[in-house]
Protein backbone atom coordinates (compact mmCIF):
# COMPACT_ATOMS: atom_id res chain seq x y z
CA UNK A 1 0.00 0.00 0.00
CA UNK A 2 3.06 2.40 1.20
CA UNK A 3 4.63 1.08 -2.04
CA UNK A 4 1.15 2.27 -4.20
CA UNK A 5 0.98 5.38 -2.49
CA UNK A 6 4.77 6.29 -3.11
CA UNK A 7 4.50 5.86 -6.61
CA UNK A 8 1.10 8.07 -7.06
CA UNK A 9 3.44 10.64 -5.89
CA UNK A 10 5.79 10.32 -7.60
CA UNK A 11 3.30 10.32 -10.75
CA UNK A 12 2.20 13.27 -9.39
CA UNK A 13 5.59 14.99 -9.14
CA UNK A 14 6.14 13.86 -12.37
CA UNK A 15 2.96 15.57 -13.88
CA UNK A 16 4.22 19.01 -12.54
CA UNK A 17 7.72 18.39 -14.05
CA UNK A 18 6.41 18.17 -17.56
CA UNK A 19 4.26 21.37 -16.82
CA UNK A 20 7.09 23.41 -15.67
CA UNK A 21 9.48 22.34 -18.22
CA UNK A 22 7.37 22.30 -21.20
CA UNK A 23 6.85 26.03 -21.65
CA UNK A 24 10.49 26.77 -21.10
CA UNK A 25 11.12 26.36 -24.17
CA UNK A 26 14.57 27.37 -24.85
CA UNK A 27 14.95 29.11 -21.61
CA UNK A 28 17.08 27.97 -18.52
CA UNK A 29 15.03 24.53 -17.40
CA UNK A 30 15.80 22.18 -15.26
CA UNK A 31 14.13 19.08 -14.28
CA UNK A 32 14.61 16.21 -11.82
CA UNK A 33 12.85 13.21 -10.65
CA UNK A 34 13.28 10.60 -8.61
CA UNK A 35 12.47 6.84 -8.07
CA UNK A 36 11.91 4.04 -10.30
CA UNK A 37 9.77 4.49 -13.62
CA UNK A 38 9.96 7.89 -13.15
CA UNK A 39 10.78 9.82 -16.81
CA UNK A 40 11.07 13.04 -18.35
CA UNK A 41 10.22 13.78 -21.13
CA UNK A 42 10.61 17.59 -22.69
CA UNK A 43 10.53 18.34 -26.45
CA UNK A 44 10.40 21.35 -28.37
CA UNK A 45 11.24 23.11 -32.20
CA UNK A 46 11.57 26.47 -32.76
CA UNK A 47 11.86 27.51 -36.55
CA UNK A 48 12.83 31.26 -37.33
CA UNK A 49 13.02 32.72 -40.71
CA UNK A 50 14.37 36.23 -41.63
CA UNK A 51 15.11 38.27 -45.37
CA UNK A 52 16.79 41.77 -45.39
CA UNK A 53 17.10 43.15 -48.22
CA UNK A 54 18.95 46.56 -48.71
CA UNK A 55 18.91 48.16 -52.34
CA UNK A 56 20.66 51.41 -51.88
CA UNK A 57 20.79 53.69 -55.31
CA UNK A 58 23.26 56.86 -55.31
CA UNK A 59 23.45 59.36 -57.85
CA UNK A 60 26.20 62.53 -57.52
CA UNK A 61 25.52 64.84 -60.57
CA UNK A 62 28.05 68.13 -61.08
CA UNK A 63 28.10 70.11 -63.77
CA UNK A 64 30.54 73.53 -63.29
CA UNK A 65 31.19 75.84 -66.72
CA UNK A 66 33.80 78.33 -65.93
CA UNK A 67 34.52 81.12 -68.78
CA UNK A 68 37.00 83.97 -68.35
CA UNK A 69 36.91 87.00 -70.67
CA UNK A 70 39.25 87.86 -73.20
CA UNK A 71 41.99 90.31 -72.88
CA UNK A 72 42.69 92.58 -75.42
CA UNK A 73 45.28 95.25 -76.15
CA UNK A 74 44.17 97.37 -79.93
CA UNK A 75 43.98 100.54 -81.39
CA UNK A 76 46.31 102.39 -79.14
CA UNK A 77 49.42 104.83 -79.32
CA UNK A 78 51.22 102.92 -77.10
CA UNK A 79 49.43 99.57 -75.45
CA UNK A 80 48.93 98.97 -72.12
CA UNK A 81 48.54 95.38 -70.24
CA UNK A 82 45.43 93.65 -70.62
CA UNK A 83 44.79 90.59 -68.23
CA UNK A 84 41.90 88.66 -68.00
CA UNK A 85 41.39 86.39 -64.99
CA UNK A 86 41.80 82.38 -64.14
CA UNK A 87 38.68 79.89 -64.74
CA UNK A 88 38.44 77.52 -61.74
CA UNK A 89 36.23 74.67 -60.97
CA UNK A 90 36.43 73.09 -58.19
CA UNK A 91 34.13 70.12 -56.68
CA UNK A 92 33.88 67.62 -53.85
CA UNK A 93 31.16 65.57 -53.27
CA UNK A 94 31.20 62.70 -50.07
CA UNK A 95 28.73 60.40 -50.01
CA UNK A 96 28.31 57.90 -47.22
CA UNK A 97 25.77 55.04 -46.86
CA UNK A 98 25.85 53.29 -43.24
CA UNK A 99 23.64 50.47 -42.99
CA UNK A 100 23.45 48.28 -39.52
CA UNK A 101 20.90 45.38 -39.54
CA UNK A 102 21.17 44.19 -35.99
CA UNK A 103 18.48 43.41 -33.86
CA UNK A 104 18.91 40.97 -31.56
CA UNK A 105 16.91 37.55 -31.56
CA UNK A 106 16.37 35.32 -28.31
CA UNK A 107 18.70 32.37 -28.43
CA UNK A 108 18.82 28.77 -26.91
CA UNK A 109 18.68 28.47 -22.98
CA UNK A 110 20.16 25.41 -21.51
CA UNK A 111 18.77 22.75 -20.00
CA UNK A 112 19.68 20.63 -17.07
CA UNK A 113 17.80 17.10 -16.22
CA UNK A 114 19.00 14.77 -13.79
CA UNK A 115 17.49 11.61 -11.86
CA UNK A 116 18.15 8.62 -10.19
CA UNK A 117 17.08 5.34 -9.51
CA UNK A 118 16.36 2.37 -11.72
CA UNK A 119 14.08 2.78 -14.55
CA UNK A 120 13.88 6.52 -14.39
CA UNK A 121 14.44 7.37 -18.05
CA UNK A 122 15.00 11.44 -18.82
CA UNK A 123 14.22 12.29 -22.63
CA UNK A 124 15.00 15.90 -23.72
CA UNK A 125 14.96 16.34 -27.49
CA UNK A 126 15.20 20.21 -28.00
CA UNK A 127 16.27 21.98 -31.55
CA UNK A 128 16.01 25.59 -32.95
CA UNK A 129 16.80 26.47 -36.54
CA UNK A 130 16.56 30.21 -37.63
CA UNK A 131 17.42 31.14 -41.40
CA UNK A 132 18.69 34.58 -42.32
CA UNK A 133 18.83 35.47 -46.35
CA UNK A 134 20.82 38.90 -47.04
CA UNK A 135 20.42 40.91 -50.23
CA UNK A 136 22.62 43.96 -50.60
CA UNK A 137 22.08 45.47 -53.78
CA UNK A 138 24.06 48.69 -54.63
CA UNK A 139 24.06 51.15 -57.34
CA UNK A 140 27.10 53.67 -56.79
CA UNK A 141 26.49 56.48 -59.57
CA UNK A 142 29.27 59.77 -59.18
CA UNK A 143 29.34 62.05 -62.63
CA UNK A 144 31.32 64.91 -63.29
CA UNK A 145 30.96 67.01 -66.15
CA UNK A 146 33.67 70.47 -65.66
CA UNK A 147 34.90 73.10 -68.15
CA UNK A 148 36.64 75.59 -67.69
CA UNK A 149 37.85 78.23 -70.68
CA UNK A 150 40.18 81.04 -70.68
CA UNK A 151 39.86 84.31 -72.80
CA UNK A 152 41.94 85.26 -75.89
CA UNK A 153 44.94 87.10 -75.42
CA UNK A 154 44.96 89.74 -78.34
CA UNK A 155 47.67 92.13 -78.90
CA UNK A 156 46.95 94.35 -82.20
CA UNK A 157 47.06 97.80 -83.68
CA UNK A 158 49.24 99.32 -81.62
CA UNK A 159 51.91 101.41 -82.37
CA UNK A 160 53.59 99.85 -79.13
CA UNK A 161 52.27 96.65 -78.21
CA UNK A 162 51.34 95.86 -74.36
CA UNK A 163 50.89 92.66 -72.63
CA UNK A 164 47.74 90.79 -73.07
CA UNK A 165 47.63 87.68 -70.57
CA UNK A 166 44.89 84.95 -70.49
CA UNK A 167 44.34 83.60 -67.25
CA UNK A 168 44.54 79.72 -65.99
CA UNK A 169 41.66 77.49 -66.93
CA UNK A 170 41.84 74.75 -63.76
CA UNK A 171 39.63 71.88 -62.71
CA UNK A 172 39.47 70.40 -59.48
CA UNK A 173 37.04 67.42 -58.64
CA UNK A 174 37.31 65.66 -55.47
CA UNK A 175 34.65 62.57 -55.24
CA UNK A 176 34.72 60.01 -52.07
CA UNK A 177 32.26 57.53 -51.99
CA UNK A 178 31.62 54.86 -48.66
CA UNK A 179 29.05 52.32 -48.48
CA UNK A 180 29.39 50.19 -45.46
CA UNK A 181 26.75 47.25 -44.71
CA UNK A 182 26.60 45.11 -41.74
CA UNK A 183 24.61 42.29 -41.78
CA UNK A 184 24.53 41.30 -38.77
CA UNK A 185 22.78 38.20 -38.76
CA UNK A 186 23.75 34.49 -37.27
CA UNK A 187 22.19 31.41 -36.94
CA UNK A 188 20.11 31.15 -33.82
CA UNK A 189 21.19 29.34 -31.19
CA UNK A 190 19.70 25.88 -29.59
CA UNK A 191 20.46 22.57 -27.50
CA UNK A 192 19.86 18.68 -27.28
CA UNK A 193 19.92 17.03 -23.97
CA UNK A 194 19.32 13.19 -23.44
CA UNK A 195 19.45 11.32 -20.13
CA UNK A 196 18.12 8.10 -19.43
CA UNK A 197 18.21 5.12 -16.75
CA UNK A 198 19.54 7.22 -13.70
CA UNK A 199 21.78 9.17 -15.68
CA UNK A 200 22.22 12.89 -15.82
CA UNK A 201 22.34 15.19 -18.96
CA UNK A 202 22.41 18.60 -20.04
CA UNK A 203 22.52 21.42 -23.10
CA UNK A 204 23.38 24.87 -23.57
CA UNK A 205 22.25 27.01 -26.34
CA UNK A 206 24.37 29.33 -28.59
CA UNK A 207 24.09 33.09 -28.75
CA UNK A 208 20.98 34.39 -30.29
CA UNK A 209 21.33 36.03 -34.26
CA UNK A 210 20.86 39.51 -35.36
CA UNK A 211 17.90 40.06 -37.97
CA UNK A 212 16.38 42.93 -39.67
CA UNK A 213 17.64 46.27 -40.75
CA UNK A 214 17.53 49.11 -37.80
CA UNK A 215 19.20 52.17 -39.53
CA UNK A 216 19.70 53.38 -42.79
CA UNK A 217 21.65 57.04 -43.46
CA UNK A 218 22.67 59.11 -46.80
CA UNK A 219 24.67 62.16 -46.57
CA UNK A 220 26.16 65.03 -48.89
CA UNK A 221 24.24 66.00 -52.53
CA UNK A 222 25.65 67.81 -54.47
CA UNK A 223 23.98 71.60 -55.08
CA UNK A 224 24.43 75.02 -53.36
CA UNK A 225 26.17 78.01 -54.45
CA UNK A 226 25.15 80.91 -57.40
CA UNK A 227 26.79 78.57 -60.18
CA UNK A 228 28.24 82.40 -60.80
CA UNK A 229 24.99 83.63 -61.58
CA UNK A 230 24.55 87.25 -61.05
CA UNK A 231 21.00 87.01 -61.20
CA UNK A 232 17.82 84.62 -61.75
CA UNK A 233 16.29 82.99 -64.42
CA UNK A 234 15.19 86.25 -66.53
CA UNK A 235 11.82 84.35 -67.92
CA UNK A 236 9.53 86.80 -69.10
CA UNK A 237 8.64 86.63 -72.68
CA UNK A 238 6.03 88.75 -74.70
CA UNK A 239 3.55 86.13 -76.49
CA UNK A 240 2.46 87.23 -79.58
CA UNK A 241 -1.50 86.94 -79.96
CA UNK A 242 -2.75 83.84 -80.49
CA UNK A 243 -3.50 82.98 -84.17
CA UNK A 244 -6.45 81.47 -82.66
CA UNK A 245 -8.24 85.18 -82.07
CA UNK A 246 -7.76 86.06 -85.80
CA UNK A 247 -8.99 82.86 -86.76
CA UNK A 248 -12.20 82.92 -84.19
CA UNK A 249 -12.62 86.61 -85.16
CA UNK A 250 -12.85 85.94 -88.84
CA UNK A 251 -15.33 82.38 -88.14
CA UNK A 252 -17.71 84.50 -86.45
CA UNK A 253 -17.62 87.28 -89.02
CA UNK A 254 -17.74 85.26 -91.92
CA UNK A 255 -20.77 82.90 -90.12
CA UNK A 256 -22.32 86.28 -89.29
CA UNK A 257 -22.69 87.62 -93.20
CA UNK A 258 -23.02 83.97 -94.59
CA UNK A 259 -26.39 83.65 -92.06
CA UNK A 260 -27.55 86.92 -93.57
CA UNK A 261 -26.69 86.26 -96.90
CA UNK A 262 -27.75 82.80 -96.71
CA UNK A 263 -29.81 81.51 -94.58
CA UNK A 264 -32.50 84.38 -93.43
CA UNK A 265 -33.54 85.10 -96.71
CA UNK A 266 -34.84 81.33 -96.74
CA UNK A 267 -36.43 81.73 -93.47
CA UNK A 268 -38.59 84.24 -94.48
CA UNK B 1 -41.27 71.55 -98.61
CA UNK B 2 -38.84 68.57 -98.18
CA UNK B 3 -36.51 69.69 -100.75
CA UNK B 4 -36.03 73.35 -99.68
CA UNK B 5 -35.18 71.66 -95.81
CA UNK B 6 -32.59 69.70 -97.50
CA UNK B 7 -31.33 72.38 -98.81
CA UNK B 8 -31.40 74.65 -95.63
CA UNK B 9 -29.51 71.43 -93.91
CA UNK B 10 -27.01 72.06 -96.69
CA UNK B 11 -26.63 75.69 -96.14
CA UNK B 12 -26.28 74.82 -92.59
CA UNK B 13 -23.13 72.88 -92.95
CA UNK B 14 -20.67 75.82 -93.33
CA UNK B 15 -21.94 76.63 -89.41
CA UNK B 16 -21.81 73.66 -88.37
CA UNK B 17 -17.72 73.85 -89.82
CA UNK B 18 -17.56 77.04 -88.28
CA UNK B 19 -18.86 75.72 -85.09
CA UNK B 20 -16.19 72.73 -85.29
CA UNK B 21 -13.24 75.43 -85.76
CA UNK B 22 -14.04 77.46 -82.57
CA UNK B 23 -14.58 74.49 -80.85
CA UNK B 24 -10.80 73.09 -81.66
CA UNK B 25 -9.38 75.45 -78.75
CA UNK B 26 -11.44 73.82 -76.30
CA UNK B 27 -10.80 70.44 -77.73
CA UNK B 28 -6.91 71.05 -77.49
CA UNK B 29 -7.63 72.35 -73.70
CA UNK B 30 -9.53 69.32 -72.84
CA UNK B 31 -6.68 66.96 -74.09
CA UNK B 32 -3.74 68.26 -72.57
CA UNK B 33 -5.76 68.34 -69.20
CA UNK B 34 -6.59 64.83 -69.84
CA UNK B 35 -2.97 64.08 -70.79
CA UNK B 36 -1.62 65.72 -67.46
CA UNK B 37 -4.26 64.20 -65.33
CA UNK B 38 -3.02 60.80 -67.04
CA UNK B 39 0.22 60.87 -66.88
CA UNK B 40 -0.12 62.39 -62.59
CA UNK B 41 -2.37 58.82 -61.97
CA UNK B 42 0.39 56.91 -64.07
CA UNK B 43 2.78 58.67 -61.36
CA UNK B 44 0.42 57.75 -58.69
CA UNK B 45 0.84 54.24 -59.59
CA UNK B 46 4.48 53.87 -59.47
CA UNK B 47 5.03 55.88 -55.85
CA UNK B 48 2.53 53.01 -55.11
CA UNK B 49 4.72 50.51 -56.08
CA UNK B 50 8.15 51.51 -55.41
CA UNK B 51 10.87 49.34 -56.88
CA UNK B 52 13.16 50.46 -54.27
CA UNK B 53 12.14 50.25 -50.60
CA UNK B 54 15.01 51.78 -47.73
CA UNK B 55 17.20 53.16 -50.88
CA UNK B 56 17.44 57.12 -51.01
CA UNK B 57 16.00 58.01 -54.53
CA UNK B 58 17.76 61.37 -56.16
CA UNK B 59 17.71 61.81 -59.49
CA UNK B 60 18.30 64.59 -62.54
CA UNK B 61 14.76 66.01 -63.48
CA UNK B 62 13.35 65.08 -66.98
CA UNK B 63 9.83 65.62 -66.65
CA UNK B 64 6.92 67.90 -64.69
CA UNK B 65 3.15 66.90 -64.52
CA UNK B 66 1.12 69.56 -62.76
CA UNK B 67 -2.32 67.84 -63.52
CA UNK B 68 -4.53 70.56 -61.34
CA UNK B 69 -3.05 73.22 -64.22
CA UNK B 70 -2.82 71.12 -67.25
CA UNK B 71 1.04 71.29 -67.38
CA UNK B 72 2.95 68.33 -68.54
CA UNK B 73 6.30 69.19 -69.69
CA UNK B 74 10.14 67.79 -70.45
CA UNK B 75 12.65 69.16 -68.20
CA UNK B 76 16.44 69.72 -69.40
CA UNK B 77 19.36 70.58 -67.50
CA UNK B 78 21.22 74.43 -67.88
CA UNK B 79 23.78 76.33 -66.36
CA UNK B 80 24.46 80.10 -65.72
CA UNK B 81 26.70 80.99 -69.08
CA UNK B 82 28.56 83.50 -67.69
CA UNK B 83 29.85 84.61 -70.98
CA UNK B 84 26.37 85.73 -72.13
CA UNK B 85 25.53 86.53 -68.36
CA UNK B 86 22.53 84.90 -69.10
CA UNK B 87 20.70 82.04 -67.83
CA UNK B 88 19.44 79.65 -71.20
CA UNK B 89 15.60 79.11 -70.95
CA UNK B 90 14.46 76.65 -73.17
CA UNK B 91 10.98 78.14 -75.22
CA UNK B 92 9.12 74.80 -75.15
CA UNK B 93 10.50 73.00 -71.67
CA UNK B 94 10.69 73.53 -68.48
CA UNK B 95 14.23 74.10 -67.13
CA UNK B 96 16.53 72.62 -63.79
CA UNK B 97 19.37 74.88 -62.24
CA UNK B 98 21.99 72.33 -62.41
CA UNK B 99 23.95 74.69 -59.59
CA UNK B 100 20.80 73.43 -57.12
CA UNK B 101 20.44 69.98 -55.59
CA UNK B 102 18.97 67.19 -57.91
CA UNK B 103 15.53 65.69 -56.74
CA UNK B 104 15.74 63.73 -53.85
CA UNK B 105 14.10 62.91 -50.54
CA UNK B 106 17.11 63.89 -47.85
CA UNK B 107 18.30 67.38 -48.15
CA UNK B 108 18.43 70.17 -50.88
CA UNK B 109 16.06 72.18 -52.76
CA UNK B 110 15.59 71.76 -56.23
CA UNK B 111 15.18 74.28 -58.41
CA UNK B 112 12.93 74.43 -61.80
CA UNK B 113 12.31 77.50 -64.01
CA UNK B 114 10.29 78.12 -67.16
CA UNK B 115 8.73 81.33 -69.58
CA UNK B 116 5.37 82.81 -68.24
CA UNK B 117 3.96 82.03 -71.30
CA UNK B 118 0.64 79.71 -71.58
CA UNK B 119 2.30 76.94 -72.40
CA UNK B 120 5.05 77.02 -69.92
CA UNK B 121 4.85 78.16 -66.39
CA UNK B 122 2.48 81.03 -67.20
CA UNK B 123 -0.65 78.50 -65.66
CA UNK B 124 1.20 78.50 -62.22
CA UNK B 125 0.79 82.08 -61.36
CA UNK B 126 -2.72 80.33 -60.53
CA UNK B 127 -1.11 77.69 -58.58
CA UNK B 128 -3.72 77.20 -55.14
CA UNK B 129 -2.30 75.85 -52.08
CA UNK B 130 -1.96 71.96 -52.07
CA UNK B 131 -2.08 71.81 -55.59
CA UNK B 132 0.53 68.75 -56.64
CA UNK B 133 3.44 68.75 -58.74
CA UNK B 134 5.51 64.84 -59.75
CA UNK B 135 9.02 65.34 -60.76
CA UNK B 136 10.01 62.27 -62.92
CA UNK B 137 13.93 62.13 -62.75
CA UNK B 138 16.12 60.28 -65.40
CA UNK B 139 16.63 57.23 -63.62
CA UNK B 140 13.31 56.26 -63.08
CA UNK B 141 12.20 57.95 -60.03
CA UNK B 142 9.07 60.00 -59.08
CA UNK B 143 8.14 62.60 -56.64
CA UNK B 144 5.52 63.97 -55.61
CA UNK B 145 5.20 67.14 -53.76
CA UNK B 146 2.45 70.02 -52.79
CA UNK B 147 2.22 73.50 -53.17
CA UNK B 148 2.49 75.82 -50.12
CA UNK B 149 3.12 79.31 -50.86
CA UNK B 150 4.92 82.09 -53.26
CA UNK B 151 6.69 85.20 -52.93
CA UNK B 152 7.65 87.92 -55.77
CA UNK B 153 11.38 88.40 -55.60
CA UNK B 154 14.01 90.63 -57.36
CA UNK B 155 16.02 89.37 -60.33
CA UNK B 156 19.17 89.52 -58.03
CA UNK B 157 18.24 87.82 -54.64
CA UNK B 158 20.51 85.25 -55.37
CA UNK B 159 20.71 84.38 -51.34
CA UNK B 160 17.56 81.38 -52.64
CA UNK B 161 20.37 79.42 -53.64
CA UNK B 162 22.24 79.39 -50.26
CA UNK B 163 19.09 79.00 -49.08
CA UNK B 164 17.72 75.74 -50.67
CA UNK B 165 21.20 73.99 -50.26
CA UNK B 166 20.90 74.19 -46.86
CA UNK B 167 16.92 73.20 -46.53
CA UNK B 168 15.15 69.98 -46.22
CA UNK B 169 14.54 68.09 -49.68
CA UNK B 170 11.87 70.33 -51.51
CA UNK B 171 11.24 71.56 -54.55
CA UNK B 172 10.87 75.34 -55.82
CA UNK B 173 10.00 77.10 -59.13
CA UNK B 174 10.56 80.16 -60.69
CA UNK B 175 8.98 82.18 -63.56
CA UNK B 176 8.71 85.64 -64.33
CA UNK B 177 5.60 88.04 -62.85
CA UNK B 178 4.48 91.92 -63.14
CA UNK B 179 4.08 93.91 -65.87
CA UNK B 180 7.49 94.07 -67.40
CA UNK B 181 8.68 90.72 -65.92
CA UNK B 182 10.69 93.01 -63.25
CA UNK B 183 10.05 90.13 -60.66
CA UNK B 184 10.52 86.40 -59.64
CA UNK B 185 7.58 84.21 -58.53
CA UNK B 186 9.46 81.67 -56.29
CA UNK B 187 7.22 79.07 -55.70
CA UNK B 188 7.21 76.57 -53.11
CA UNK B 189 6.47 73.17 -53.02
CA UNK B 190 7.31 70.68 -49.87
CA UNK B 191 7.98 66.81 -50.30
CA UNK B 192 5.29 64.36 -49.66
CA UNK B 193 6.15 61.56 -51.57
CA UNK B 194 8.94 59.46 -53.32
CA UNK B 195 9.58 56.36 -55.19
Amino acid sequence: MLKRILRSMAAIGLTVGMISAGPAVLADSTASTQGPDSGVTVSSSTSTTVSNNNNVSISNYNNQTASTGNASVSGNTTGGNATSGNATNNNSTWTSVAITNSVPMGGGGSVTASTSGPNSPVHLDMSSYTSVTNNNNICVTNSNYQTATTGNADVKHNTTGGNATSGNATNNNNTSTSVSINNGGGKGGGGQGEGQGGGSGSSSGGAGGQVLGASFTVASLTGGGTGGAAQLPNTGLREAASPWVAVTIFTLLASAAYWRLAISPKLK
Amino acid sequence: MIRQLSALKLRLLPLVAAAVVLGIPFFNSALDHHHAVQAAANAELKLKNPALVNAAPVGIPSRIVVPSLSIDLPVVSQSYSSASKTWPVSPTEANYASNTAPVNNSKGQTLIYGHSTRSIFGPLLNLKDNDIAYIYTSNGHVFKYAYTGSQDVTPYKLSIFQDMAGAPAGLKMITCDGPYFQYRRLMSFKLLQAS
